[in-house]
């Protein structure tokens, strides 16, 4: 090889380094589109989405066209508990048409978290491409949160939204439900008003019933037993009388209260499942 | 040769220097902003840095992270980066100083027993500076358990004059201020006579409240048992006496706890000025 070759090859040796480091150059911006994407993901991985808020605006702001990021930036907000600025985004990029992957299933979530059970209808209708165990998912997960089954499984056989494919403890969850009894606030009241407290232990709340009982008979008893040795103008017999009517009346009211609150905590409990299977991720 | 070897040492150069360029302007903007006050901004420039310069983070960095997520409040968080400096920091000293902040940081959400187990870790010879420290911070742990006989040893080592050691003892001498008023003492007192719980703890207008009721209850039942038979007063008026007698004792040991509390915290916080000082 003669001098000028070897000073040649050296020569394309140090602009091959010199490129190499200008990639490396290139690199060290931490604030870049790669490297805020890379961060961003970062902090969605360790649930810091508050943080993952600030950089996915940045990320969007460097490539406004990035379907991911956006995709990414509306979860961040429900994920940060704030779905309503997650819609407002979503429908920023895409008000009217056709939803199609991440971003039909996260506007489905959304839907479902800011319990517009219409709007969920609507989104679902423009929802296409989704397969049907996903499709079922959300329309179970829909029926549990709204919280109708509790009444309404009488009449509606829910197990005719489960397709094949579909999320196995969703359904299991949606079998479950049949095993919940409905207690009716109407029915309470006609038992406790046949004898007090039976109510408050058709809503499963046995003590508060068994002391309704207690209280109401006790006084019933001693008014009795005042006006039968007195006549009418026994003052025991009316103290007794108006203290086991009050509390009569209370029972009432209080099986009337029980039976709903029980109903409450049942589609409660139910929810909160389906929302932790559903949208919590 | 000369020449070759000149180039290719320079771009060698270049390129870890390229690189740690964005990271060590980062690295002074966060320092900055944390100097602010700015705690939200700065806690994403360090994470941000301690992201991109893995494996090799510097300690320090994950240090002012933890820092950063104690100010804050994320207890949870900033134990978890106090760890991670804890075990990537190579000074003893630093070590330690991390240590400490773990400590302090379970000293301030009340885990006194995981407090004291990082505290009785540090070496009390290696740190002959931080002893004081550790004194301190071991006192806070054993007061907070409720050993005052302990933090009352820790406590005595600080101050360096006679007229602070004996403030000291003369407040861990205060039974009044630590130990009363006793629960178990209140609840007895309401036992025998209702509504007298309530005022050893300090709350008259509840003990004469307590004691009308369960009064009245009382009285109405012998009435109730003189009008009628002594069996219809029993089952009338005892499931009401015994729902406000039973409330009555309960509530005057709740009373107590809140109010011992209240004075330990009094005591802790003239302890605290004492010490202050040295």
């Amino acid at each position: 090889m003669t001098r000028s070759e070897k000073s040649g090859i050296k020569t394309l040796l140090f602009l091959a380094i010199l490129l190499l480091t200008a990639q490396a150059s290139k690199s060290q911006n931490l604030y870049d589109l790669d490297h805020s994407k890379q961060f961003a993901r970062y902090l969605m991985l360790t649930r810091q989405y508050q943080l993952a808020i600030g950089e996915w605006e940045r990320v969007l702001f460097l490539d406004p066209a990035d379907s991911t990021a956006q995709i990414s930036l509306v979860r961040s907000y429900r994920l940060a508990g704030n779905p309503q600025s997650a819609w407002i985004k979503l429908n920023q990029w895409n008000p009217y048409g056709p939803l199609t992957g991440e971003s039909a299933t996260e506007a489905l979530r959304l839907t479902l978290q800011l319990n517009d059970f219409q709007l969920f209808k609507s989104t679902l209708d423009r929802s296409v491409n989704l397969s049907e165990s996903q499709r079922s998912d959300f329309l179970i997960g829909a029926y549990l949160i709204e919280g109708n089954w509790i009444k309404a499984k009488k009449t509606v056989d829910p197990s005719g939204l489960i397709a094949p494919g579909t999320n196995k403890a969703l359904q299991d969850l949606l079998l479950s439900t049949r095993e919940i009894p409905y207690k009716s606030p109407g029915g309470a009241v006609a038992l406790s008003a046949l004898i007090p407290g039976l109510g408050k232990v058709y809503s499963n709340d046995w003590k508060d019933g068994l002391f309704s009982l207690v209280f109401v008979g006790t006084n019933a008893w001693q008014s009795y037993r005042g006006f039968s040795q007195n006549g009418p103008r026994s003052i025991t017999g009316w103290i007794f009388g108006v203290l086991a009517a009050g509390f009569y009346t209370a029972n009432l009211f209080g099986s009337w209260k029980s039976a709903k609150e029980y109903n409450d905590q049942q589609i409660h409990r139910i929810r909160h499942e389906a929302e932790s299977l559903l949208y919590t991720h | 040769m000369k020449r070759s070897l000149y180039y290719i040492l320079i771009s060698l150069l270049l390129t870890p220097a390229a690189f740690s360029q964005g990271l060590s302007e980062s690295r002074a903007f966060a320092d900055s902003l944390f100097e602010e006050g700015e705690i939200q901004q700065a806690l994403m420039v360090y994470q941000r840095i301690a992201y991109f310069s893995r494996p090799s983070t510097d300690p320090f960095v994950l240090l002012r992270i933890a820092d950063c997520f104690d100010i804050q409040g994320d207890m949870e968080k900033a134990l978890e980066f106090y760890d991670h400096s804890y075990f990537s920091l190579h000074n003893d000293s630093l070590k330690t100083e991390a240590l400490f902040k773990k400590a302090f940081c379970y000293l301030r959400s009340r885990n006194y027993d995981f407090a004291l187990i990082e505290l009785l870790s540090v070496d009390e010879q290696a740190n002959p500076l931080m002893e004081d420290k550790r004194n301190l911070y071991l006192g806070m742990a054993w007061f907070g358990l409720g050993d005052f006989e302990r933090a009352e040893a820790f406590f005595l080592t600080i101050p360096d004059n006679e007229e602070d050691q004996n403030k000291v003892k003369a407040l861990f001498d205060n039974r009044k201020l630590l130990y009363r008023p006793n629960p178990r003492v209140a609840s007895w007192l309401s036992v025998f006579i209702p509504g007298a719980g309530q005022f050893y703890t300090g709350q008259p207008l509840a003990g004469i409240n307590s004691l009308l009721l369960t009064g009245s209850l009382v009285t109405f039942g012998f009435i109730l048992a003189y009008v009628t038979t002594p069996i219809d007063a029993l089952i009338t008026a005892l499931p009401w006496f015994q729902r406000y007698y039973q409330g009555g004792f309960q509530r005057a040991a709740g009373f107590a706890r809140i109010k011992r509390a209240e004075n330990r915290n009094e005591a802790f916080n003239q302890l605290l000025g004492i010490l202050e000082s040295n």
